[in-house]
């Protein structure tokens, strides 16, 4: 007898038993008899031997302790199906797969009621891994791109407007295919749940060719979208890691002292311990800067003036996602005590959309010109005074100047 | 949706209730008892059987009582013979009143 592997790409989904079984049992009926089926790379491979009738049911997984029993069903499963004449041959995508070739041996599932049940338990699996996919999407994107911009409000689409439509897009493609995914099993199971529920065995001899070439259709599509959506993710980690900091005097955006130095006629003094550069580089459309609490003295006429101040600078792929970025972070307002703080329009700047409000502690500027947003957080006194040294007419024009849109 | 308590039996599960009132025994031993029992009308397939044994274990209606190698022994509880008890004077008055009779 032969022992040849034969490898078959499934032409239905594993959740819909009707179908699996009918092609399983007629797989056997050739001679091919199933040995492993992988749900992750999506094939089955078979055992090529005499042609023989032989059923293959599926069921719901049996562990009774989840995965904690390890990847064997329950012995006793096991071992009641044998007393009964049914072998385990192997599990996938939450379901069991057994056979026999006794034409004497029951049905694996004689009461359809009960199994409708066992049916409901995957519904509940199903609807658990979507929202572990939501949960994992979420860590991903704290994961990548640091708290500061996730957790203030309307952090999430701002994370999607300074990724443009580059690296976003095949995430969120992605999710949507396993989404999907997860949406045509739950839709599948119902619909032979409905039917168990109301007394009807499932059809074992269903036409599996039916609906072929659709599936293999979907497959190919989610797979190459979630290709995609793992590439994308994967070129945000290397971009991520290849962020780097720098000094100050090298940075290539506007930093607060130098053109305020320049505009005052004044001396800066930077506070090296203090003062770093975060600039994250993933490509020319995705460009993201942040400066958050830097310090810088400059010393004026008048006296020494200390500079506080807090950039957010994002470069988005279109003026639209810009103005996107740039609406998230005119409501992510942060300090609860302050979120209600007067927004005004502040005019003659040259950009786009230029706003202010105060927080409690300082001006918030955020500007937006073309494909680039800058809110800045700036806050400038004299040693004996608390107050403003530099009023926002004063800087605000110089920031506008630095984007180039 | 929430998981509910067992509220009716199904035939199945009467009949495998049925075996353990005859005494402790594994789910292979109640398969043969149903299938002698009944003549081979009502079939149980080992699936089914091992859902129910799950199902009743967790409504304390059988306990294991003996676990050797696979198998596995279960003894009905009192909870459980009273689960059967009522199930039988439901069909004995389903049966009473087709035949136009009273409770019997």
């Amino acid at each position: 007898m032969t022992k040849r592997t034969v490898y078959r790409i499934p032409p239905c989904p594993i959740w819909d038993l009707e179908a699996t079984e009918s092609w399983l049992g007629d797989l056997a009926e050739q001679g091919l008899h199933l040995k492993r089926m992988h749900s992750l790379l999506d094939f089955a491979a078979f055992q090529a031997g005499l042609a023989q009738p032989t059923r293959y049911r599926l069921t719901a997984d049996s562990r009774r302790g989840g995965l904690t029993n390890g990847p064997q069903p329950d012995p006793e499963a096991v071992q009641l199906a044998q007393a009964l004449g049914w072998q385990y041959v192997d599990r996938c995508g939450g379901l069991e797969i057994w056979r026999t070739d006794d034409p004497a041996a029951p049905e694996l599932n004689t009461d359809p009621a009960l199994q409708a049940l066992t049916l409901a338990r995957m519904n509940r699996q199903t609807l658990g891994q979507m929202a572990g996919y939501l949960v994992q999407l979420l860590l991903n994107s704290l994961f990548f791109f640091g708290s500061a911009l996730f957790w203030v409000q309307g952090g999430p689409i701002l994370i999607l407007a300074a990724l443009g439509l580059w690296a976003g897009l095949p995430i969120l493609l992605g999710l949507a295919v396993l989404w999907a995914d997860c949406g045509l099993r739950l839709w599948g199971l119902a619909r032979q749940r409905r039917k168990l529920a109301h007394g009807r065995e499932l059809d074992h001899k269903k036409n599996w060719r039916i609906g072929k070439n659709r599936w293999w259709v979907w497959r190919g599509t989610s797979a190459v979208l979630t290709f995609a959506m793992l590439a994308s993710i994967l070129w945000l980690q290397l971009g991520s890691e290849a962020a780097y900091t720098r000094p100050l005097e090298e940075s290539a955006f506007p930093l607060m002292p130098a053109p305020l130095a320049e505009e005052l006629g004044a001396e800066p003094k930077l506070r090296p311990e203090y003062n770093t550069n975060r600039m994250t580089s993933h490509s020319d459309p995705l460009f993201t800067y942040r400066e958050a609490n830097q310090w810088a003295y400059l010393r004026t006429a008048q006296g020494t003036i200390t500079l506080d101040w807090d950039i957010t600078y994002i470069r988005t792929a279109t003026p639209w996602l810009s103005h996107q970025a740039a609406t998230a972070l005119r409501h992510a307002r942060r300090f609860g005590a302050f979120s209600r703080a007067e927004v005004q329009t502040v005019s003659g700047l040259a950009a786009d959309e230029a706003f202010t409000w105060d927080n409690g502690f300082s001006t918030v500027l955020l500007l937006r010109r073309g494909r680039e947003v800058a809110r800045v957080q700036l806050f400038s006194h004299y040693a004996d005074d608390t107050a403003d040294a530099l009023p926002l007419d004063v800087w605000a024009p110089l920031l506008a100047e630095r984007l180039s849109g | 949706m929430p998981k509910q308590p067992l509220v009716l039996l199904t035939e199945t599960m009467f009949y495998v209730l049925m075996a353990f009132t005859q005494g402790p025994m594994c789910g292979a031993d109640a398969a043969a008892f149903i299938h002698q029992r009944t003549g081979g009308r009502v079939p149980i397939g080992p699936a089914t059987l091992y859902t129910i044994l799950g199902k009743f274990e967790k409504e304390q209606y059988i306990t294991q009582v003996e676990m050797e190698g696979r198998k596995r022994t279960y003894a009905i509880t009192a909870k459980g013979r009273a689960a059967y008890e009522a199930e039988l004077a439901r069909l004995r008055q389903c049966v009473a009143d087709a035949e136009g009779g009273t409770t019997p």
